[in-house]
């Protein structure tokens, strides 16, 4: 800022500041002290901030300046007397009429404050959901140098996951990277840590050598892994130093845990908080195995690592991807699978919240939609407010109050109003913070605590204050002109504020309307593109299905046949339990997404991707799979008899349009071939029903090729707590060491598939309530008016013979007109708005005629409810008193 | 309405602490705004900083009182600033204002309020 010598920028920019904070005191002050105040100024800052750091200036400015501008307030509101005398200050007393002109009108006050709690409120609890998820920075070190790396076919460009060899030789050559690491969580990973107490699940997740390092996390004891680390056997861990003490009871490294039966070492202990940047909370980091060398040809084919980095010094992500480019390009000449292969970096921040930005920031502009229609209702109370109290005005500039005290109170009465309405709004905040998470899908709730903002809470009340001083300060100028008489002669009834006033008026009506309508029809096409959700077809029954997760140790169950016999024998007895009507597992719940996509090989030579499936037990009647063609899997399947497989329609279709599947053979990623013994029907892969080819194998046949993870499902009659209760002896009496966990109601995990759908619902279905609301409070509010101030006019006319219905229609007519004009500007936004939520909605046009039809009509029908009363008040009023 | 001035040095006490120190910085030496504010913060080490807005409003009564009055710029090292001095009356107020206070502190002594006092030396 300022450099050393006479004074510099940073030294003139304090000075003005701090004369301006004079403006606090009272004039008569000013003119008295306002130089020796600068004089003093300028001293104190020679001695205490002049040359010192940024920071040391700062808070010397600010000590000044708040010091300045408290004494000063203190001072007008000790109320001087002998500046009361003098007809200025008195500000004390503005402010005690302020409040009682606050105290007389109630209802007034509970509409503007009522209004700012809800706007202002949910603003700010969306806002801080949307800062702490989208643009706060990630919590590590230099965050904005993390990324994350990806690969995939050249011609694809796809974010997938890299092969090993691709990330060992990227690791070793790159220079512009400080650091790569590599993670697994292809699959979620887990150990039964035993030792103490009952057995529990803990969370595990394999990381490579410089994991921690690229995340810039300081451990608070022991060593991180080493390279010499990166190997299968290496039974070392690192975890947060609570997870050490819950789990090995001691949080020294060197202390021993039991994870699946095995003995690890606790070499390095993190401090707690620290997170996963992709997965969230770990339990335990165990080093991923990642040979340096030596690999076989489908290795360079294989993809399943995921990897992040750290950016060198002054390297940019450009540089970086140029620099994968050409290592990319290397490895290619390393191993001809390579040469198809590409890899792109993405900024880590980017890549975590790349996908709830669409979903925040149409939640965003829904809430700014709110704010903006909150402070167009507060402009309007105060413009009908401003209009209703010309007389009282009039009068009190008739007997020569000055314009600037009566603007003074005024302005006191805002800032009472925005007081009263911020703590409402504030409390209403605190409250929609945790409800926001609590509703929100997975890909928002990041973790941690979402701090509430008080600066942006702040800015939102600061315009809607100044809506409410703008609008309500305006008339009351226009009013306190001297030489009203016309006003006061009118006795407060004629007029109805001028024709600028009802212009202001009609405007805001106008702007409320077509705000509410972009919220109501976005809200309506959520909602329709909900409905079609859930009609979509799922093919499986979820009601009554319990899924848990059982997983099995490799040191306790290396062998398939252990692990084939343990979910053989598990399923029989869990059958034979109260209320249960069936037992099996399966790899992957439906509508969870895609997993093991292989190649599948129809005999003819034709060649195409499925997903496989692994059932065990009787899994395919549990969900409730229609096997449409065929058999299902039966004891006739076994390890000895030739392999088997169903397969679903959309596969049958691809690979046999013209011949019978059933009792064809197939060919399963190039190893081994399966015989077709049914057709299932197409179970989607996710909520919006998007179907892939399907290949179902056997357990029972299937259990040597790797240990599947199995999610355990079961149908219940009974309740699924006492259920549980007895599986859990079943097993401690199976294997006391293994552990039930997760265990979640079926349609808890589809509905996990709906929930970005139903968070953006039910928000913005809240807020198209609210807006309605508001809306139509405005609306009375302006029709209301508008009839009192008229009734000397519609006096006239029923004296003249109109008749009621008449009447009616002539306020009704106003309504509508009004109605209309916002529908009209509405329909632009709510198109606008619409583009906006194109990703979010299924099945549905952005620009669905109907929707925005029944959203018009809506609101039109809601603008005629709110004229019927001063419509009615209308017809009665008296010709005879009207006219007097 | 006027200020009703008394002389007797009873009519202006208590003094608040902040008057009471701008009067003993004062009972030393004429001094302008900032060497006020530098000499309290000295004395009470760094406890009391008054802000420029609140020591001027200090000063602004206690003219009002006749307890201080602005002095001469001539013979100044420095013209551009206002330089204040005690009167005999403020240095009258401050001394019935310090026994005062000493009467004070001798009644928290006799009740063993103070620290580092128990034992008598």
């Amino acid at each position: 800022m300022s450099r050393r010598g006479n004074p510099g920028a940073g030294q003139r920019w304090a000075e003005r500041l701090f004369r301006a904070a004079l403006w606090a005191h009272p004039s008569r002050f000013r003119a008295e002290y306002g130089e020796e105040l600068m004089q003093c100024f300028r001293d104190a800052w020679q001695a205490e901030a002049r040359g010192r750091g940024l920071r040391e200036r700062t808070a010397v400015l600010a000590r000044l300046v708040w010091g300045s501008v408290r004494s000063g307030l203190a001072q007008r509101f000790a109320g001087n007397d002998a500046d009361a005398s003098r007809g200025r200050g008195g500000w004390s007393q503005d402010f005690r009429y302020a409040m009682r002109a606050v105290r007389r009108q109630p209802g007034f006050v509970l509409g503007v404050v009522v209004t700012l709690a809800l706007g202002l409120g949910a603003n700010a609890a969306v806002f801080a959901v949307v800062r702490s998820v989208v643009l706060a920075p990630l919590p590590y070190d230099q965050p904005d140098r993390l990324i994350r790396l990806y690969q995939s076919e050249k011609d694809k460009r796809e974010y997938g996951f890299l092969t090993q060899p691709a990330f060992v030789n990227y690791r070793r050559d790159a220079t512009a990277f400080a650091q790569f690491a590599a993670l697994f969580d292809y699959n979620p990973e887990g150990a039964d840590v035993t030792g103490h107490g009952a057995p529990v699940r803990a969370r595990v997740q394999r990381v490579s050598a410089e994991y921690f390092d690229v995340l810039g996390v300081q451990l608070e004891a022991g060593r991180t892994f080493g390279r010499e680390d990166e190997r299968q056997d290496a039974r070392v861990v690192v975890a947060t130093r609570s997870v050490a003490r819950r789990y090995a009871g001691s949080d020294t490294a060197g202390a021993l845990v039991r994870l699946d039966g095995e003995a690890w070492t606790l070499i390095g202990i993190l401090p707690d908080g620290f997170e996963d940047p992709l997965n969230g909370a770990i339990d335990f980091y165990v080093p991923l195995e990642l040979p340096e060398g030596g690999w076989p040809s489908w290795q360079w084919d294989n993809h399943w690592i995921t990897v992040i980095g750290r950016l060198a010094p002054g390297i940019g992500l450009e540089t970086a991807q140029r620099e994968v480019d050409r290592l990319s390009a290397v490895q290619g000449q390393l191993e001809p699978t390579a040469l198809r292969k590409a890899a792109w970096v993405v900024s880590l921040h980017e890549d975590r919240v790349g996908s709830a930005r669409v979903l925040l920031s149409m939640l965003m502009a829904a809430v700014i939609v709110l704010l903006v229609l909150a402070c167009v209702n507060i402009a309007g109370l105060s413009v009908a407010r401003g209009i209703a109290r010309e007389h009282e005005l009039a009068v009190r500039a008739a007997l020569g109050s000055p314009r600037r005290r009566i603007v003074r109170q005024l302005l006191f009465e805002s800032l009472i109003l925005a007081g009263l309405g911020g703590v409402a709004g504030l409390l209403v905040a605190r409250a929609l913070i945790p409800a926001l998470l609590n509703l929100a899908p997975a890909e928002i709730v990041r973790g941690g605590d979402v701090p509430f903002d008080p600066v942006f809470f702040a800015s939102g009340m600061l315009t809607a204050v100044l809506c409410g001083v703008l609008f309500g300060v305006a008339p009351a100028l226009h009013f306190s002109r001297p030489g009203l008489e016309a006003v006061l002669r009118e006795g407060g009834r004629g007029s109805d504020g001028g024709r600028g006033a009802r212009r202001a008026r009609n405007v805001l009506v106008v702007v409320e309307f077509a705000l509410a309508l972009v919220l109501l029809a976005g809200a309506g096409l959520l909602l329709e593109s909900f409905r079609r959700l859930q009609r979509v077809d799922l093919y499986i029954r979820p009601e009554r299905v319990l899924a848990f997760e059982l997983s099995l140790p490799l040191s306790r169950y290396g062998d398939a046949t252990s692990r084939s016999q343990f979910h053989e024998e598990f399923h029989r007895r869990v059958r034979e339990l109260p209320g249960v009507r069936g037992a099996g597992a399966i790899n992957a719940l439906p509508v969870t997404g895609s997993t093991l996509s292989w190649g599948v090989l129809h005999p003819d030579g034709q060649e195409t991707q499925a997903n496989q499936r692994i059932v065990a037990g009787n899994g395919l009647e549990v969900l409730g799979v229609p096997v449409l063609r065929g058999r299902g899997f039966g004891p006739e399947d076994t390890p000895e008899t030739p392999r088997r497989a169903i397969i679903n329609e959309s596969l049958a279709r691809e690979l046999f349009p013209d011949s019978e599947p059933v009792g064809a053979q197939l060919s399963i990623s190039g190893s081994f071939q399966v015989e077709i013994i049914g057709i299932a029907a197409d179970v989607p892969i996710d909520a919006r029903g998007k179907v892939v080819n399907m290949v179902y194998h056997s357990y029972e046949q299937y259990a040597p090729f790797r240990n599947w993870a199995m999610t355990q499902i079961v149908s219940l009659d009974g309740s699924a707590d006492a259920f549980l209760a007895a599986a859990r002896e079943t097993l401690a009496s199976l294997d006391p060491d293994l552990v039930i966990y997760d265990a979640r109601p079926l349609t808890t995990v589809l509905s996990a598939g709906v929930a970005r759908e139903r968070f953006a619902l039910a928000l913005t279905g809240a807020f198209a309530s609210l807006a309605m609301l508001l809306a139509a409070i405005g609306i009375y509010g302006v029709l209301a008016h508008s009839v009192n101030r008229r009734s000397r006019e519609i006096g006239i006319r029923m004296a003249l013979g109109a008749r009621a219905s008449q009447v009616r229609s002539l306020v009704l007519r106003q309504a509508l007109m009004l109605a209309a004009a916002g529908a009209g500007f509405g329909l632009m936004g709510a198109l606008i708005f619409g583009r906006s939520m194109a990703s979010l909605v299924f099945q549905v046009r952005v620009s669905e005629p109907w929707i925005l039809a029944l959203a018009c009509a809506t609101l039109t029908l809601i603008a005629l409810a709110a004229s019927w009363l001063p419509s009615h008040r209308a017809t009665r009023v008296d010709p005879a008193r009207a006219c007097l | 309405m006027s200020r009703v001035r008394k002389d007797e040095p009873q009519e202006r006490m208590p003094l608040k602490p902040v008057e009471f120190s701008v009067l003993l910085a004062l009972a030393e030496t004429d001094r302008y705004g900032y060497e006020i504010v530098k000499r309290i913060a000295e004395r009470t080490g760094g406890g009391m900083r008054l802000a420029p807005g609140n020591l001027y409003q200090v000063l602004d009564r206690l003219i009002e009182l006749g307890l201080i009055a602005e002095r001469s710029r001539v013979d100044r090292a420095d013209t551009r600033r206002r330089y204040y001095g005690i009167t005999s009356q403020g240095r009258r107020v401050l001394a019935s204002e310090a026994s005062r206070l000493r009467e004070m502190v001798r009644t928290a002594e006799r009740l063993d309020l103070l620290p580092g006092r128990q034992g008598g030396r």
